[in-house]
């Protein structure tokens, strides 16, 4: 047994895993508390990306200021996707939803196709030194990536758990009628939970290019990816889609490295079927 | 205190709701009996705001809120106990109770709210840390209604709050129904249960099929013929 590769794999598995929960928490949080499952998600992610390429290549911004200003711009515009692709749909049949999401994400990755062209843009990074860590190669960005990961997850949490908003967002998820009837503004709470959704799919994106390029590509598989997370942990658990997530990514790189690189790209999907045939419900999911 | 006059509601195209017009005096207990599928339901959630009237008017101390959302009936003072609770199962009691009183800034204040809920409600501070899903049928029909008491109502619509509960519960569910109206509190009470509602209240209103078919005194209305046949079986 090598054990510095055992490590590399590990800290790869960690790399991706961030990004799986990041990108799955904003996704099980839609659908968990609207019950709406939002095919755009990926795309929110990849617009992240792109639009960091342009203000920090082309309006000269500092990778830092250009991520901030991107994760605010795309918390605002999720209250358009709210109010435009979810809301009117809403109180028709769940399908009418998927659709409209669906074209949402349809316009967004083949506008940005035509803006930014299908070759992956490289963003510069703030700082980017190598490190060794035991035997364990890893780079300050790297670093800053999972950093930012679980702070963002930790604050969801807090948010959801100790703030009124976060209890009122979880209340509306639990019972949409008592929630109204105890006169809580669900239209609001809606409005909020994409913003907060869609801020979440953003800082995605700009971590995403922290290890690899930014391109109107990386929408796609994100959300395959994302939805096997959030299918395995259970609809709608923001709580199990962090665990699942992390659990899938270092598992994941565990399974390229020891068991087969051809077939890595179908674990995810492996683990997902066995779990659907075992516990329909998802690993967190409650009947 | 309300007024409800000349309502007509629809599901769709299927209309539920015929012509009805119901008066609550405030300081009253109010109720309306009448068979499952008589339309109770559907007109508590129409007061509420959560179903939309086609025609008629809901006046709510003078004010018309027929066109109001939810959040903003539940502002001015109007609480609503809806069949089947609806709690929030994955929350705590303490945490239902919060929600109850989201519109409260002052910490202070929630605080005062939350205790004298556990004060009427003992049962309630036992459990304070559960989850609402976990508790007894009674139980969740206590938090449901101490839920809707954070929020100060002046007027409190209840739902069938005696549906599938033990006789002894109901007992004990009558007495603090009568006890929150003596304190103040207007209620308009519906009920398939008549035998229950007719000893609570001083006026009733007798629905079927969407219409209101008998109204008045409850002494009046219980020696009707149509009552004493179809609700009480004498």
């Amino acid at each position: 047994m090598n054990w510095d590769i055992l490590g590399q794999q590990i800290w790869n598995g960690l790399l991706n895993g961030s990004i799986y929960v990041i990108f799955a928490a904003g996704l099980s949080l839609v659908f968990g508390v609207m019950r709406v499952i939002n095919m755009a998600h990926g795309e929110l992610t990849m617009l992240g990306a792109m639009l960091l390429f342009t203000v920090t290549s082309v309006m000269g911004l500092s990778y830092f200021a250009g991520a901030a200003l991107v994760v605010v711009m795309m918390a605002l515009a999720g209250f358009l996707v709210n109010r435009v692709t979810v809301r009117p749909f809403l109180g028709h049949s769940e399908l009418v939803v998927i659709l409209s999401t669906v074209a949402l994400s349809f316009i967004l990755l083949n506008g940005s196709l035509v803006v930014w062209g299908s070759t992956p843009k490289g963003v510069d990074k703030p700082f980017n030194e190598v490190l060794q860590v035991g035997g364990v190669y890893m780079t300050t960005a790297q670093i800053l990536l999972v950093g930012v990961c679980f702070t963002a997850v930790l604050a969801l949490y807090l948010v959801l758990t100790r703030t009124k908003l976060g209890k009122m967002t979880r209340a509306t998820g639990q019972n949409l009628l008592g929630a109204r009837l105890i006169g809580i503004n669900t239209t609001a709470v809606y409005d909020a939970t994409l913003i907060i959704a869609s801020g979440l799919a953003a800082l995605a994106g700009v971590l995403i290019v922290l290890i690899s390029a930014a391109s109107p590509n990386l929408g796609q598989p994100l959300l395959i990816t994302g939805f096997a997370v959030v299918i395995v942990a259970g609809m709608g658990n923001v709580g199990g889609a962090v665990a699942v997530g992390l659990f899938l990514g270092l598992t994941e790189a565990l399974f390229g490295q020891y068991v087969s690189t051809f077939y890595r790209q179908g674990y995810l999907y492996v683990v997902m079927i066995i779990v659907l045939l075992l516990r329909p419900q998802g690993l967190f999911g409650r009947r | 205190m309300l007024e409800i006059t000349s309502l007509d509601v629809f599901y769709g195209r299927v209309q539920v709701l015929f012509d009805v017009s119901i008066t609550v005096p405030e300081g009253e207990l109010v109720t309306v009996i009448g068979a499952n599928g008589a339309g109770k339901t559907t007109l508590l959630l129409t007061v509420s705001g959560v179903l939309k009237p086609q025609s008629g008017s809901i006046r709510f101390e003078g004010r018309e809120i027929d066109s109001l959302p939810p959040h903003e009936i539940v502002g001015l003072g109007l609480g609503h106990v809806p069949q089947g609770k609806e709690l929030f199962p994955a929350m705590t009691v303490l945490e239902n109770l919060e929600m109850g009183a989201h519109m409260v800034r002052r910490q202070d204040e929630l605080e005062e709210r939350l205790e004298r809920a556990f004060e009427s409600f003992p049962r309630l501070s036992e459990r304070a840390r559960q989850r609402a899903g976990t508790l007894s049928g009674g139980e969740q029909q206590m938090l449901a209604i101490a839920r809707a008491l954070m929020a100060k109502p002046r007027l409190l619509l209840l739902d069938e709050p005696s549906a599938g509960l033990a006789p002894i519960i109901v007992d004990h569910l009558a007495e603090i129904i009568l006890g929150m109206n003596s304190s103040g509190l207007t209620v308009l009470l519906v009920e398939q249960n008549a035998f229950l509602a007719l000893e609570l209240a001083r006026k009733a209103y007798v629905m079927e099929s969407g219409r209101v078919v008998e109204s008045g005194d409850t002494e009046v209305v219980m020696e009707s013929d149509l009552v004493r046949r179809a609700y009480l079986g004498i």
